[in-house]
């Protein structure tokens, strides 16, 4: 992202170029994806695709966190908060007031958007950031913790809301029902995508690219004239919106939102997905959380009471050894291979 | 039958390639020196019950050996069953417990000609206490190993998240921890929930009673602030009330609660006859040691003291009086027995509650009802043969009601000593569950 | 007046630990910049401390004595073999904590069991003050901890140690071109905030079940206290304890015990919105 960012000032038509190429290897990267997203039903055992639908989901809510601390640079310790209020949001109106369809979709966006709108808009107005910025991440997703577990008639309290109703979204005449086995593998890859469309549009217009300006150096940005608290807000909204559609269908797709949803936990677990998959990296987040997930569900299964130890170790491991992450340190090699082979050809050709 | 096993088969074989590709995924990753012994262990993954938890001599050590044919009384196909409990996580202690009860129940039953014939084989999976590990590995056990029913479980928040994949999937759950029962909406009448532990009208409805006639009647309420405190202080609420006593006070507490500081100069104003206390786990040892320092007088009384909460804070909290289905200080043959055999696999000091009870029970009431199905694993045979089982537990004979499919069972009040156990004041037989409006039969 | 009292009484002993906590996190991120996720398990390993030594029959005084030794020699120990690669990277320091947090809390597991311990009370008896009956224990713990922290101001404010961390404090570049060897201050710094958190673990061993993860809910109440006090001063730890509990504990009076854990966080989130320095601000006098 910083070499695009180089290219910027050095010279457009290198930009266009690049972007260019970018664009092309971006759209292969995506049809690989769809591919791999699309054949996944038929090889996978049907516990193996539910598995699968869980992970999708969790790596749609890495990518909303990697948008506001890879490309934002703010740290947020409450992201489940927003993924939680997601699923609440899904469930409360599903199960209490009978509303399914586009609407429950609406409003598992349209809830936390809105508190992370007010949110974001009372902190980044008042210049607050970095370590100020994550501490009262912390608090809200303790806050919201509280309130699902104490208020018990609206939330179920400590046991959270059961039998939530699946999906079924109408299309015109016609509906997709997304509340079967395999429906549910294709709501989850579905979120996936349009989570990640979403993202690779921001990494590719102005709006992300003041974000890494803030990032690099926010009295910069401030300087070349961005209100830069209103980028943050949207930033920080935007996310909050990915997380809160992630956290609706993951309510839909396990059919159950529990308190355990949002706590400060699974807020501390989305974020070692992020950073071991590379948190500058929009496959970093996809990479992590498919890593971690499935290296926990399989350790979990051997060392059924001592298997933290060992996801623990391997996070110390990873993040000692590739402080980019996964997806860094590979694109680091091929970096290198590639200055390689360019400075070979430079040598060439004055020949 | 056949038809069930042809798909088995099939599907373990798909099984088998998807979990190797994962593992591949994994051990690319780096960790495969520290994992390579483990995988290795479990290789032939199809269900060989090599995933116990390691605390059973016997079963969980050596992966070769199948634990399932420990003894060579029992030959036929193995009759698959999962064990699921909180292995990590806040609760481990008593996941610890369950898993032991489990595990000595199945080498008994295994050893001695297993389930008409059949061993037993189990797959143990740790839920985390988290509701989504839970989901996932309650699906996993349900469609990649196809188990005949799941048992274990402690908080209702694992739960209600089991039964949000087993009962679709008809695999019945054998839930093994007292609980509120159809309190606050929670599930409690369903076709695969089976209860093998307590609802809050057989452990709450003989004591109020006893409170009255040896203690007093006025009560203050503290609580953690969760489904089953609020769900038995509203019963107990109602009892007191029929008693002509009163509950002065009820304050709930937010989980994790440090200090209790403020709560004694409650106690103090009120100054009830008792305290009558519904803390979660580790809140309540924190309780029990605050309690003493501040000098206060109430009666303790808890239905969810027991020894082993007692062990974890030795000398606190003697003489609180309490209520459940089982304490091992339980006066028969049966549970003389049990604990013979508990300690010689788990060591002198091994202590084991009610829930670990209820869990052991339940492996036998599962052969119970399997048997006088003919040796039928299959949960739409057995199921309604629950009513016939009549197992002499360690706690008393205990049936399965019909209609609630939950356990008919003693219930003793017994008092905290000195020592950590309980010494039992009064025993009350054949304790029938309430679950409301509830009629599967 | 009884309430009153009792109120003093309690805030001042719900403060008093979590200041102990708050100011060992608020020495480590003021020196280091490092958010140190696996503070929760030192106060848990100091509570095991304590409950080792006295099941090998020694007096709960020795233990507390102990308990900080042992902190401390194992926060440098992990400052020089895990942190000191990441000072400049506060952010994988946080990563790797969290990671250490998870292997501190199995290996604990693993070596003392999942069941709880206990330690016994070393006091009985209560103390009568104007009407209100409280437990000798916890004034004592009142008075040991306070103790302990006006020493390690003293510490901050008279050593020459002290001074060089003050400047670092104030202005890490500035403290490093001026020749500061800032590694040897971390270790040490470090050290000596774990062995904080280690003693607020050995004060609560009496009072608490004492488990692998009994330090988790101290974690996010004694950040929020760091942040909230003002990074930059040492006393800001201090004040923001007192914030958190003494709030947490009217707001329950008041209201719900669950109002006041819910409460104090909203209040703590408007204080650092609205006063973004801190709650301590730049010294009137030379006082940490």
């Amino acid at each position: 992202m910083t070499v695009i960012d180089v290219n910027v000032e050095q010279d457009s038509t290198v930009e266009v170029s690049k972007g260019k190429n970018g664009l092309v290897r971006t759209g292969g990267a995506v049809a690989a994806l769809v591919g791999v997203l699309a054949i996944l039903p038929s090889v996978l055992s049907p516990f193996n695709l539910i598995f699968a639908a869980q992970i999708l989901i969790y790596a749609t809510v890495a990518l909303s966190l990697q948008l506001l601390w890879g490309r934002a640079g703010q740290l947020s310790f409450g992201q489940a908060a927003f993924f939680g209020i997601g699923a609440y949001s899904y469930a409360i109106v599903g199960t209490r007031y009978d509303i399914g369809g586009w609407l429950s979709v609406g409003i598992a966006v349209a809830v936390p958007v809105l508190m992370a709108f007010v949110l974001g808009y009372f902190l980044f107005f008042g210049k607050v950031r970095d370590a100020y910025f994550s501490i009262v991440t912390l608090a809200f997703v303790l806050i919201a913790n509280q309130v699902v577990i104490s208020w018990r008639s609206v939330t179920g309290g400590d046991t959270g809301l059961t039998r939530v109703p699946g999906l079924v979204l109408p299309f015109g005449a016609f509906s997709i029902d997304f509340s079967t086995r395999n429906g549910r593998y294709y709501l989850a890859a579905t979120v996936l995508l349009v989570g990640l469309l979403v993202l690779l549009w921001v990494r590719s217009s102005s709006f992300g690219l003041v974000l890494e300006a803030i990032r690099d150096d926010e009295n910069r940005a401030a300087f070349l004239g961005y209100n830069t608290s209103w980028y943050l807000t949207a930033a920080f909204t935007l996310s909050a919106a990915i997380a809160g559609l992630a956290g609706g269908m993951f309510a839909s797709v396990s059919t159950l939102a529990a308190p355990d949803m949002l706590d400060q936990f699974l807020s501390i677990q989305i974020l070692t997905w992020v950073a071991i998959g590379g948190r500058n990296y929009l496959a970093g987040a996809l990479v992590g959380t498919v890593i971690m997930r499935i290296l926990s569900d399989q350790i979990s299964s051997f060392l059924t009471d001592s298997w933290p130890l060992v996801v623990g170790l391997f996070f110390i491991i990873v993040v000692l050894a590739f402080p980019q992450g996964i997806v860094g340190e590979l694109t680091r090699i091929k970096n290198r291979n590639v200055a390689r082979l360019g400075g070979r050809r430079a040598n060439v050709s004055p020949k | 039958m056949a038809k069930e096993n042809e798909i088995t088969t099939s599907e373990q074989a798909s099984m088998g390639v998807g979990r190797r590709q994962m593992l591949k995924t994994s051990l690319g990753m780096g960790a495969a020196a520290a994992l390579a012994p483990v995988l290795a262990a479990c290789g032939s993954d199809a269900g060989s019950g090599a995933n116990s938890s390691g605390t059973d001599p016997e079963a969980g050590s050596d992966p070769t050996d199948n634990p399932g044919g420990s003894d060579s009384s029992a030959t036929g196909e193995a009759i698959k069953v999962g064990f699921m409990t909180d292995l990590t996580g806040i609760t481990a202690n008593l996941g610890d417990i369950q898993d032991k009860c489990f595990n000595l129940a199945v080498n008994q039953i295994n050893s001695s000609g297993g389930i008409a014939g059949r061993p037993i084989e189990f797959i143990t999976e740790d839920t985390g206490a988290d509701s989504t590990q839970t989901i996932e590995k309650a699906t996993k056990l349900a469609l990649e190993d196809e188990v005949v029913a799941v048992i274990g479980l402690i908080t209702s928040l694992v739960r209600e998240a089991a039964l949000t994949v087993l009962p679709s999937e008809k695999v019945p759950l054998l839930y093994t921890t007292y609980y509120e029962g159809a309190a606050s909406g929670a599930v409690a009448c369903d076709p695969y929930l089976i209860g093998t532990g307590q609802v809050p009208n057989q452990q709450i409805e003989p004591l109020v009673p006893y409170l009255t006639e040896n203690v007093g009647t006025t009560y203050t309420v503290v609580g953690s602030d969760y489904i089953w405190a609020r769900g038995t202080t509203e019963v107990l609420e109602e009892l007191v009330a029929k008693e002509g006593g009163n509950v002065k006070s009820s304050t709930f507490y937010p989980f994790g609660t440090t200090d209790f500081g403020p709560f004694f100069q409650q106690l103090e104003e009120d100054d009830p006859d008792i305290c009558w206390v519904t803390l979660a786990g580790t809140d309540f040892s924190t309780f029990l040691k605050q309690y003493e320092q501040f000098g206060a007088t109430a009666k303790l009384v808890s239905p969810a003291m027991d020894e082993v909460f007692a062990a974890t804070s030795p000398g606190t909290g003697v003489g609180t009086l309490t209520s459940q289905s089982y304490f091992s200080t339980v006066d028969n043959d049966e549970n003389t027995k049990f604990l013979e055999d508990y300690q010689a696999a788990y060591g002198e000091d091994a202590l084991v509650n009610s829930i670990g009870e209820a869990t052991y029970n339940a492996v036998w009431i599962l052969k119970e009802a399997i048997e006088a199905a003919d040796g039928d694993s299959d949960p739409e045979k057995w199921i309604p043969k629950l009513s016939e089982v009549d197992f002499a537990s360690p706690s008393g004979t205990i049936g399965v009601d019909a209609d609630t499919q939950h356990a008919v069972s003693n219930n003793y009040i017994g008092e905290l000593t000195e020592e950590g156990t309980i010494r039992i004041l009064e025993t009350s037989e054949g304790n029938v569950p309430q679950v409301n409006g509830c009629v599967l039969s | 007046m009884d309430s009153l009292i009792s109120f003093v009484l309690n805030a001042a002993f719900l403060v008093s630990i979590l200041s102990l906590v708050a100011l060992g996190l608020g020495v480590i991120y003021g020196l280091l910049g490092v958010i140190n996720m696996a503070h929760g398990e030192l106060i848990a390993i100091g509570a095991y401390t304590v409950v080792v030594l006295t099941e090998l029959g020694l007096p709960y005084w020795t233990a507390l004595a102990v308990a900080p030794a042992v902190g401390m020699v194992l926060g440098m120990l992990l400052e020089a073999t895990l942190i000191r690669r990441l000072t400049d990277r506060p952010l994988d320091a946080i990563l790797v904590t969290v990671g250490l947090s998870l292997v501190l809390q199995q290996t604990l597991k693993a070596w003392f069991g999942a069941t709880a311990r206990s330690v016994p009370s070393p006091i009985n008896g209560t103390f009568d003050l104007l009407g209100v009956s409280y437990p000798l224990f916890r004034v004592m713990i009142i008075v040991v901890a306070t103790a302990i922290m006006a020493l390690t101001f003293v510490f901050f404010v008279k050593s020459s140690f002290g001074l060089v961390v003050q400047a670092i404090f104030q202005n890490r570049e500035a403290a490093v071109t001026n020749g500061v060897n800032a590694g040897k201050y971390n270790r040490i710094a470090f050290g000596l905030g774990t062995a904080l958190a280690a003693f607020a673990g050995s004060l609560l061993a009496p009072s608490a079940a004492v488990l692998p993860q009994m330090g988790a809910f101290y974690l996010g109440p004694a950040f929020i206290a760091v942040i909230l006090g003002g990074e930059k001063r040492l006393l800001g730890a201090v004040a923001g304890a007192a914030f958190m509990g003494g709030l947490e504990v009217f707001i329950g009076d008041t209201f719900t015990r669950t109002w006041g854990r819910v409460g104090v966080l909203i209040l703590a989130i408007i204080v650092i919105r609205m006063w973004p320095g801190g709650l301590v601000r730049e010294p009137k006098a030379r006082v940490a």
